[in-house]
């Protein structure tokens, strides 16, 4: 069985975040580079912020706190996936 | 608040919010966004335009300095000094010079005139030609 | 040819431009050959194409953009027409056609004050939009509108069968030339479609921003105080497309927009 990433935040203050109506924006200082993210890119982040490293398990557990999100053997893959592309970009880390 | 910008750490403050906005996300991740991206990075806009920058040229030497050598260390020295390097006989596109800097030598250059060029490129200064083309290319992405 | 028509045009304050502007000629042989002029500056454009003499306007024209274009960092510079009236500005942004530049000149001969037809400039503190009213570029078909709404002595020659087409420069009534300093705030953002029936759509705030910061030559170089000014733009400024067969609708469309939106 492959053991899971576990993923933390960027350091703090590093992202720059402005919600508007439709998505949120994300400046990210160490880059200079900007992003449009829309659901669940923001929600995971927040799940991360300020708190431990996690898999996307435990990233799904946080977020099923306060969201319905359906299937959970799906949800996890899709926040896997998530999450491995906000690491491509620097956003998270692999912990 | 003194900055310009209301900061924030993190994206949404979830979870505590009013009830409306926490069903309209309570169906966080079922069906839709996921298949497509949920992420679209901004790219520069100058990357867009027919008229790049990108497509801009590095001349070694520049032309006003045309008949010059360049050195090992990059400085352009009169030609036939000892140890330096004659000067391109064409512009460097962007692309050459953004592949030069990640280890695949300028065309028709052996490793250390490689490595000369790269040193005159590196010191252009504002007001050199070549130094707005050497200059996008550090942009970030 | 370029002085007279920017004889209104104050001089810089230290006598010293912001951007210089060398209009060279292309090669030696070129000159006895043909006329060129290549246009060059603190900025170059490696594959401009020489231009014949005649168009040296229109060369001056184009290396003056450019160097807005690559040079600029005390503002966000957007590629956006604006004119301002009782001290809110309006900002219309869109491709080559669109029709905003054709727009801010019309309006600019009915009582609103023309900022610029070609770039705005954001305040990157204030949120303001400032001038940047430099002679106003009529192409094709414009020339023949304008010319029909502006005294003659503001109007330039003809420059025919240019790389962009004929055209005429237009200066800005006194009244926009004098009051180059002064800024407002942002009140709308439309993106015009010139060509086409009628319509108006909302335009949502991230698609708003997408299209600006495709429309700004400087945001990335800016960094985090690009995306503030930005962010602050999209959050603050209403934003409408709308689609115009014609002049006149367009500037009614325009007025009623303000009205209900400004």
């Amino acid at each position: 069985m492959t053991a899971e990433r576990r993923y933390r935040q960027d350091q703090s203050h590093t992202t720059v975040a402005c919600v508007l109506e439709d998505i949120t924006l994300l400046y990210h200082r160490p880059s200079g580079q900007t992003h449009m993210v829309i659901s669940p890119v923001p929600e995971i982040l927040s799940a991360l912020e300020d708190a431990s490293p996690a898999t996307a398990s435990e990233v799904h557990a946080r977020l099923a706190r306060h969201y319905d999100l359906g299937s959970s053997v799906e949800a996890i893959a899709q926040i896997e996936a998530h999450l491995a592309d906000l690491a491509a970009l620097g956003l998270v880390r692999a912990a | 608040m003194s900055e310009q910008l209301p900061e924030q750490s993190g994206p949404i403050q979830g979870g505590d919010d009013a009830d409306a906005i926490a069903s309209s996300r309570r169906q966080l991740l079922m069906g839709g966004a996921v298949a497509a991206s949920a992420i679209v990075s901004i790219r520069p806009a100058l990357a867009n335009t027919a008229a790049s920058v990108l497509n801009c040229t590095i001349s070694v030497p520049d032309q006003g300095r045309a008949g010059g050598a360049i050195a090992p260390n990059g400085q352009v020295v009169p030609a036939g000094t000892p140890g330096a390097f004659p000067g391109a006989g064409r512009g460097f596109t962007g692309e050459q010079v953004k592949q030069a800097l990640r280890g695949r030598p300028l065309p028709g250059t052996s490793y250390d005139q490689n490595q000369a060029y790269l040193n005159y490129i590196r010191r252009l200064q504002s007001g050199t030609s070549g130094f707005t083309c050497f200059a996008s290319l550090q942009m970030p992405r | 040819m370029l002085a007279k028509l920017y004889a209104a045009y104050p001089q810089p304050a230290d006598g010293i431009a912001d951007f210089s502007v060398r209009l060279e000629p292309a090669g030696l042989l070129r000159r006895w050959v043909r006329p060129s002029i290549f246009i060059t500056g603190d900025h170059g454009l490696a594959e401009a194409a020489p231009m014949s003499l005649a168009h040296g306007l229109l060369a001056a024209e184009m290396g003056m953009n450019l160097q807005m274009a690559l040079g600029w960092r005390r503002h966000l510079l957007l590629h956006a027409s604006s004119v301002e009236k009782d001290g809110r500005a309006l900002v219309m942004t869109g491709e080559s056609g669109s029709g905003k530049s054709t727009l801010a000149a019309q309006l600019g001969e009915r009582g609103w004050r023309l900022m610029g037809d070609e770039f705005a400039l954001l305040d990157l503190v204030t949120g303001e939009v400032f001038p940047f009213p430099r002679l106003v570029s009529l192409k094709n078909g414009a020339i023949d509108v304008l010319a029909g709404e502006a005294c003659p002595e503001r109007m330039g020659p003809l420059l025919a069968a240019t790389a962009k087409g004929d055209i005429r420069h237009l200066v800005p009534q006194a009244d926009a030339v004098a009051r180059m300093g002064e800024g407002a705030q942002p009140a709308l953002l439309l993106f015009p479609r010139f060509g086409h029936e009628a319509d108006v759509r909302a335009v949502g705030q991230g698609e708003t921003f997408m299209r600006l910061t495709q429309a700004s030559t400087n945001y990335v170089a800016l960094g985090e105080a690009g995306f503030g000014a930005l962010t602050r733009f999209v959050r603050t400024v209403p934003g409408r497309a709308i689609d115009f067969p014609s002049g006149d609708e367009a500037i009614a469309m325009v007025e009623r927009l303000w009205d209900e939106l400004a």
